[in-house]
């Protein structure tokens, strides 16, 4: 189904390590024909507020470590329980979650959020992973499940894909 | 949770304040009803800044020092880059002056309506938080929602003129990288204008909740200037009558290694007592109310908010005067200020030793830098506001303490953390966590 317009397409990340997959993946899609879609490389889950809109879709793409496999990808509609006990707010940082009910509870939250996270696994943070050379294996995962991500945020953009075009890269 | 034992000796421990900049822990220790000891205890590693500062050149300070805090960037930024300018004999054109009052007043706005509304408000409305307070009642929810537009509108200011939101890299020594643009400025004036309407409008909402009584005896010190309400330049003064050139700071002044923290704690050597003092919005505001804008002073004679004003928790009130201040300043700067012609002044890096102090939005910061002849930095002091202010924490803390005995745990857990919460620390972050740990004894 497609999402309905307009469509905010956020990723959280950090110039540090895996966690800038979520900035990798806005950067992905902006070498992309997505019309309607605003993309937004964001720091944390405050940064939110500055993009939220009330209507149409708004999209959350981060590094995740939930347990599983590394390159797993997760795909959810908000609200979701196993978000739930993430509700922080400090002087340093919100979780995105408290941005969330936040947002909802003032109004600001479009009718669809849906979040997608790359599993990263447990790593050394400081390991960056456009490192090829150093980290072949780790990043040829990693950039899998970006590009699955990628199909997927493309599919319900509205914008197809052609049958002879290749999602997932080898490098 | 059961209601702790009625006795009249316990011990209440705080542990890890953990997260980011800010890990502590608190213990008050009572016995017959009367307090033997209460310590703040940051533990968090040293982060050795200054060390590493030796060896790098002077014009790195402002943005090493930026990485310090996330929320203050551009008070550490202003006190290296004075204190460096100040060695190399560079004197600030007018309006690039005003410039950086304008990123002062957004970094202020921004970081007192986060503390205010998202970190402070909760304690006096009897909730753990912004959410499940705007949740609970829609008055509360429309207050949370300015709240937002008006930090929204400080964190513009702060990417227009220093570059980007947080951890902003327009600030150099000479002036700014890009001269920050006057129309880029202009189109900020309209949300501005709402922000200092809105706010009046808050202030007078954040008067009518209930304060506790209790006032605080320890001196109040903050810089003070002739013609404006201190932020990047003054003179030192206290409410006990000092009055002090930047330079004498050292001599009046010490910090203090105590047995259970790795902050340093700040004495004033000719201050009464052990020499404990206050900075930060109280401190201003006590201070320097004379110098705020007619607006500023007309609400807060109409709010009975005028100096003195002694009780730490009136600083939810005192911080929104300060956010008005900053919205009413930075229009009038947009306003008043034209396009600086040059973004920068040239200097040349030569050896000398130099200080400043600006008001960041927790109070006063210290930098003191000596180079050599090539610009190089030889050393480096940082005096952080919440180091001056943890004595001050603490003394509050034992004054509350009796009244912990008859309260329960999660009673006195919150009410501690309350007193904490007063002086905005930058172990603020960690507060929320606080668990506590109450013995008998």
């Amino acid at each position: 189904m497609n999402w309905c317009h307009p469509i905010q397409i956020v990723g959280l990340g950090s110039p540090h390590g895996w966690d800038r997959i979520g900035w990798d993946v806005i950067e992905r899609l902006k070498s992309l024909p997505l019309v309607g879609v605003s993309l937004h490389p964001l720091h944390g889950g405050h940064d939110l507020f500055n993009v939220i809109e009330s209507e149409g879709t708004l999209v959350v793409i981060d590094a995740v470590q939930a347990g599983g496999r590394r390159g797993d990808v997760f795909h959810v509609a908000w609200p979701h329980e196993r978000l739930m006990d993430e509700r922080t707010i400090s002087s340093h940082g919100w979780s995105m979650e408290a941005v969330l009910q936040l947002a909802r509870t003032l109004g600001m939250l479009p009718p669809t959020v849906e979040l997608f996270g790359i599993e990263i696994g447990e790593i050394d943070a400081n390991v960056g992973h456009s490192s090829m050379v150093e980290h072949p294996m780790e990043s040829l995962v990693l950039r899998k499940a970006m590009e699955q991500i990628v199909a997927m945020i493309r599919e319900r953009c509205g914008v197809g894909l052609h049958p002879d075009q290749t999602v997932i890269k080898s490098s | 949770m059961a209601d702790a034992p009625k006795s009249h000796s316990k011990t209440i421990q705080v542990h890890a304040l953990a997260r980011v900049e800010g890990e502590g822990a608190l213990t008050i220790r009572l016995e017959q009803g009367q307090v033997k000891d209460v310590q703040l205890r940051i533990y968090e590693p040293p982060r050795f800044y200054e060390a590493f500062l030796r060896g790098r050149h002077a014009t790195e300070a402002p943005d090493i020092t930026a990485r310090i805090c996330g929320i203050c960037p551009v008070a550490y930024q202003m006190s290296a880059v004075h204190a460096i300018e100040k060695i190399f004999g560079v004197t600030m054109p007018a309006p690039l002056r005003q410039w950086r009052r304008l990123l002062y007043c957004g970094e202020w706005i921004e970081s007192h309506v986060l503390h205010m509304f998202f970190l402070h408000l909760p304690d006096f409305v009897g909730h753990e938080s912004a959410v499940s307070m705007a949740q609970a009642n829609p008055e509360w929810a429309s207050v949370v929602k300015q709240a937002l537009r008006i930090k929204k509108a400080g964190n513009a200011l702060v990417k227009v003129v220093g570059g980007r939101e947080v951890h902003p890299i327009n600030v150099k020594v000479g002036g700014f990288y890009r001269a920050p643009r006057h129309e880029e400025c202009q189109a900020l004036l309209p949300e501005l204008e709402w922000s200092r309407d809105a706010m009046q409008q808050l202030i007078g909402w954040l008067m009518s909740l209930d304060y506790p009584d209790f006032e605080v005896e320890h001196p109040f010190v903050a810089l003070r200037h002739p013609l404006e309400y201190p932020m990047n330049e003054g003179r030192v003064v206290s409410s006990t009558g000092l009055d002090l050139a930047v330079e004498a700071f050292p001599s009046h002044f010490i910090e203090q290694q105590v047995p259970h923290s790795n902050a340093l704690q700040s004495r004033g050597t000719t201050l009464p007592g052990e020499g404990v003092y206050q900075v930060g919005p109280l401190a201003r505001w006590n201070l320097n109310a004379n110098q705020a804008p007619p607006l500023v002073q007309s609400i807060a004679a109409s709010l009975n908010l005028m100096p003195p004003v002694k009780n730490p928790y009136r600083s939810l009130a005192i911080r929104g005067l300060e956010v008005l201040l900053a919205l009413d300043e930075a229009i009038r700067i947009i306003r008043s200020t034209p396009q600086a012609t040059s973004a920068s002044v040239p200097f040349e890096a030569c050896a000398g030793r130099g200080e400043a102090i600006t008001e960041a939005p927790r109070g006063m910061l210290y930098h003191r830098y000596a180079t050599s002849a090539d610009g190089l930095i030889q050393d480096a002091v940082i005096i952080p506001p919440t180091s001056q202010n943890q004595r001050g924490m603490e003394l509050d803390m034992a004054h509350l303490a009796p009244s912990l005995l008859q309260m329960s745990d999660e009673e006195a857990s919150l009410a501690a953390e309350r007193v904490i919460r007063n002086y905005d620390p930058c172990i603020s972050c960690a507060t929320h966590f606080l668990k506590f740990k109450v013995e008998g004894r």
